[in-house]
């Protein structure tokens, strides 16, 4: 029994002396703390169609937002009612201040309804025509010469293009006034908001209702070249870049500054070419002619194009623009 | 952070309506910018032309290819897998057909070669479908070669935008004999070789010649009882003639552009100044002064301008002046020295010979000295003379020891370094402008 014990004590304790000595040169599980690096998952064509800013863009000049509107620093105010010093008396003046008044701006007057068209001018009525008694048939034994009845007939009225004229004239003349009327009330209003001292008159006589958005010529600072194509930037690349595996300019094209030819290209929806591309710019000489020629056999050649045929509106015309620079 | 503070909303706000504005009422088109590309030869396909003559057909066919190959601009497919081994002039090629062989122009020709030589040639572009080029000509019956480089010119140039090259001559001077006792004489040949005739005895040392713009005069330098002295060549007649003996020696002789004078070189009493003399007359007007060495006078296109070299400067330097004489100013200031100025017929750039490092060089260089290319560098290469295009250079390199001469073409691109066939050696080329 004891024995036992003793060998177990032994062989334990030599067991744990033993893996003191050798564990111990065991490498210490050190933890590598390694940043990890934020991933956002965003669909190709947000990241492809961001602009780059150019550095020959104009500079806008932007307020920056600030507190404090004034340059000099913030003053720090001093306790009142401590100081040492004596103050300075408020002298008496012997002009009465004069109670403050209160100017309001005059409640918004309903627009005069223009006024009513002036009834016509009667124009003067013409003198009836005179009745002209028939001749009394003069009973005569022997037979007279019996005068012919005369018939007169009434003077009509006649609407003359002159008193027309008078009448739009009048009409004229009173819309005018009515006009200037209305404009000197606005102006009188307008003043009478300004002077007004009540902030929630100011307020609402002002007039402006907020800002437009759009196409207002708000200048930025993305490239002058950029266009909102529905093909991503990447579907762009591959489609130049299979054109270019094509494209065979002529060797003169090299030496000729600023060459460049434009083609229009249509497209089937199996992508391949519909008809021949045609050439958009003005050849200006031979060798233009001759690289225009090889720009439209480069389309030609390389087609059919892989495209996305869901996206077939956005590629059936495609504008390419072969620059041969850089050969 | 607060990712959506009130501002920010805003702006996302105002920018999705600006999208909307901006988006909805048109359709945008694609716009795509194809930039760079590689240059390669443009694969044609010229099968043989058409003849009551076969083997004619297939002579004046075999002309066209050669020419077209040595421009470097082209790559012609093996005429024998072709869908057609004789062309057909009068119809319209099977495009599809044409296609599958890979060439994008095929050329169809007809020559006939009765009493009178008569081509027709009508390049096709197998991409578009379409008729480039067609054009028809006729000669005496010795002049089928010239007909067929004239086809030549018809297909590079409606290929590649530039003028032609290939109806044209060249004038060399034709070197034989032992180094130690070389005759140097005139020939002229055809640009591919053919055709060559020799303009001078050889008893006469003759050097540097030029052509006139019309092609018509030639102008060198020819050692009249041991003195160098300046000469006119007539081509049609062969009648030479010495413009006249002015001070010890008159070299580096060059036409105007518009061939009724010239511009030379005198040397008097140790100083070399440039003279221009108008044809006819016998009173040389001086173009510059002082005891410097000017020479290599070369015309701008315009005949506004002279390049010359000078060693003014300390070293040897291309300057320009007008044609007047006067007021000249460096051009050149790279390091080493430049010599053999040669306007360009565009008049775009200027082609000279620089000596740098123990090597020559031959390159081109704008008019105002920016730009500079070398094209060639050498043992020994100099004498840069223009195709009339512009766009080929032709010079001769010498690679020493008991060898002579040979007369070499490069592109001014530095591509495309052929060697040009000439029976013997041969140096100082002169390239005629176009004879057609």
């Amino acid at each position: 029994m004891r024995s036992s014990i003793i060998i177990s004590l032994v062989a334990h304790s030599s067991l744990i002396a033993l893996g003191l000595v050798s564990l111990s040169g065991v490498k210490p599980h050190v933890i590598d703390e390694i940043e990890s690096i934020s991933v956002d998952l965003v669909p190709i064509d947000a990241f492809t169609n961001i602009t780059i800013g150019s550095e020959q863009s104009e500079v806008i000049e932007t307020d920056a937002p600030s507190l404090v509107d004034t340059p000099e620093p913030a003053q720090i105010a001093e306790r009142t009612g401590n100081t040492q010093e004596d103050q300075i008396r408020p002298e008496v003046s012997e002009t009465i201040t004069p109670a403050p008044t209160i100017q309001t701006a005059p409640e918004p007057e309903p627009i005069p309804a223009p006024e009513p068209e002036p009834a016509p001018t009667p124009t003067p009525a013409e003198p009836a025509p005179e009745e002209i008694e028939p001749p009394k048939p003069v009973l005569a034994t022997e037979p007279e010469l019996t005068p012919e009845p005369k018939e007169i007939l009434p003077i009509p009225v006649i609407r003359t293009a002159a008193i027309d004229k008078k009448r739009q004239e009048y009409k004229r003349q009173q819309e005018e006034k009515a006009k200037k009327k209305a404009e000197e009330l606005a102006k009188k209003k307008a003043q009478e908001a300004k002077e007004a001292t009540r902030i929630s008159d100011i307020i609402n006589a002002e007039e402006s209702r907020g800002a437009t958005t759009g196409a207002g010529g708000q200048q930025s600072a993305g490239k002058a070249t950029g266009q909102a194509a529905r093909l991503t930037q990447s579907e762009q690349n591959a489609l130049a870049a299979k054109m270019r595996q094509c494209w065979n300019p002529p060797i003169s094209a090299l030496s000729e500054d600023g060459l460049t030819v434009r083609l229009l290209v249509n497209l089937n929806r199996d992508g391949s070419v519909s008809g021949t591309p045609k050439i958009m710019s003005q050849i200006t000489s031979s060798v233009m002619g001759a690289t225009a020629k090889a720009a439209q056999r480069a389309v030609l050649r390389c087609a059919p194009y892989k495209l996305d045929a869901q996206k077939y509106d956005d590629w059936q015309k495609i504008d390419v623009t072969f620059d041969p620079r850089d050969l | 952070m607060k990712l959506l503070n009130r501002r920010a909303v805003l702006k996302l706000g105002t920018s999705c309506a600006a999208f909307i504005a901006a988006t909805s009422p048109v359709l945008a088109l694609v716009k795509i910018t194809v930039t760079g590309g590689n240059f390669t030869p443009l694969p044609i396909a010229i099968p043989d032309f058409a003849s009551a003559n076969s083997a004619f057909g297939r002579e004046m066919s075999d002309i066209v290819r050669s020419d077209l190959k040595s421009s470097g601009l082209f790559s012609l497919i093996d005429p024998a897998s072709l869908p057609l081994l004789v062309g057909n002039i009068s119809a319209n090629p099977d495009f599809a057909s044409w296609r599958t062989t890979g060439a994008d122009a095929v050329v169809m020709g007809q020559v006939e070669n009765a009493g009178q030589v008569q081509g027709s040639v009508r390049v096709w572009d197998t991409q578009a479908a379409e008729q480039v080029v067609g054009k028809s000509y006729s000669a005496s019956g010795n002049a089928s070669r010239r007909i067929a480089h004239q086809m030549s010119d018809a297909i590079y140039s409606s290929l590649t935008g530039e003028g032609g090259y290939f109806d044209t001559k060249v004038v060399y001077v034709a070197e034989s004999g032992p180094k130690a006792n070389r005759t140097k004489r005139l020939a002229i040949m055809d640009l591919d070789g053919a055709n060559t005739q020799y303009l001078t005895s050889g008893k006469t040392l003759t050097l540097t010649p030029r052509f006139s713009s019309n092609g018509k005069l030639l102008t060198y330098l020819n050692f009249d009882n041991g003195q160098p002295r300046v000469f006119l060549l007539d081509l049609a007649s062969g009648r030479q003639q010495n413009i006249g003996n002015f001070g010890q020696m008159t070299f580096s002789p060059r036409f105007s552009p518009d061939g009724r004078s010239l511009v030379f070189s005198v040397e008097q009493g140790g100083a070399t100044n440039l003279y221009s003399l108008a044809i006819g007359s016998n009173k040389p007007i001086q173009l510059t002064s002082g005891s410097a060495i000017d020479t290599g006078g070369c015309y701008s296109p315009d005949g506004q301008k002279i390049i010359f070299e000078s060693d003014r400067g300390g070293s040897q330097q291309i300057y320009i002046m007008g044609a007047g004489g006067g007021g000249a100013q460096r051009v050149s200031y790279g390091k080493g020295s430049y010599s053999t100025p040669v306007f360009s017929p565009k008049g775009d750039l200027i082609a000279f010979t620089k000596q740098s490092n123990g090597q020559f060089h031959v390159g081109t260089m704008k008019p105002d000295g920016s730009g500079e290319r070398v094209l060639v560098s050498s043992f020994h290469a100099e004498g840069p003379s223009w195709s009339p295009n512009g766009k080929v250079i032709m010079f001769f390199r010498d690679p020493g020891g008991n060898s002579g001469p040979q007369l070499y073409s490069v592109d001014i691109w530095g591509r495309n370094e052929q060697k040009i066939p000439t029976q013997g050696f041969a140096s100082d080329p002169a390239w005629s402008p176009l004879l057609s």
